[in-house]
């Protein structure tokens, strides 16, 4: 059995985990058929953003509607473009 | 579990809590906490403080193992039980070492490849507890390999050499107290 460090936040050398609330991105969850924005949305953005906490409220598209084309790519790639959007105004 | 000695290869000595299965679902991780050490530092005339720190067991299938009726509530197991991490009361400032180990969960379906190309078969990514040169403490992630069997004697945890010093410094209170006695 061998035991080893990862991750070395000290000076940002390679950080691990947050020790304090960092950004959430929360995607408001649709099941894939409808927008669920305003209550599991921005009524949840409100309430961590009072609490500290920013909470970034991503509205993605929906699959395509034609039930013969497969459900992705639309969602995931709202998602991981959102995750980038947030990155790249996030403070140091 | 063993609660009082004779203790038992195998047989944890406490509560264990957020249990995972492995992906072959064979093998069970889980954090647990000693309670012989825990009662050891809750008396009055503890020695020098070694705290009871949490760790990361696994749970695997080369069971049963069968424990003494020493104590009420020990019982036997249908698992093998170890703890993979090592810890330590007081890690030295700015180093590896680690107070508590937790937050625990299987790295790949299969394990994962190594730089040198070798398989590592099992493997728990956890967070460790740090202290920094400026005497914080705060988390890290960290990987233990797992050896393919965990019911082979290893390396003793860490603890586990101070824990024969302090068995010494209790005296004859020790058996006394895991039986149950004053």
């Amino acid at each position: 059995m061998t035991q080893r460090r990862l991750t070395f936040t000290a000076g940002n050398k390679f950080p691990g985990v947050a020790t304090s609330p960092r950004h959430w991105l929360r995607a408001a969850p649709d099941g894939y058929t409808y927008v669920a924005i305003d209550n599991e949305g921005y009524s949840l953005g409100r309430y961590f953003s009072a609490h500290g906490i920013m909470v970034v409220v991503l509205k993605s598209r929906l699959p395509d509607g034609d039930a013969s084309k497969p459900a992705l790519p639309f969602p995931p790639q709202d998602a991981l473009a959102a995750v980038q959007l947030v990155r790249e105004h996030a403070a140091a | 579990m063993n609660y009082a000695p004779p203790f038992t290869a195998g047989a944890l000595r406490g509560g264990a809590h957020v249990h995972g299965f492995s992906p072959d679902g064979k093998w069970v991780s889980f954090t647990s906490e000693d309670e012989v050490l825990a009662r050891l530092d809750a008396r009055a005339d503890a020695p020098p403080r070694e705290p009871n720190q949490r760790n990361i067991g696994v749970a695997v299938p080369a069971g049963p193992v069968l424990v003494a009726r020493s104590h009420p509530r020990s019982h036997d197991g249908d698992g093998f039980s170890v703890l993979v991490t090592h810890t330590v009361a007081a890690p030295k400032p700015g180093s590896d070492e680690i107070s508590r180990a937790f937050e625990e969960g299987w790295v790949g379906r299969e394990g994962y490849v190594k730089r040198d190309g070798s398989k590592q078969k099992r493997a728990l990514a956890f967070l460790g507890n740090v202290t920094t040169k400026d005497g914080k403490t705060h988390a890290e992630v960290f990987l233990a390999d797992l050896a393919d069997d965990l019911t082979k004697v290893g390396a003793a945890p860490r603890g586990h050499r101070n824990h024969a010093s302090r068995s010494a410094a209790w005296g004859d209170a020790a058996p006394a107290y895991f039986h149950g006695g004053k």
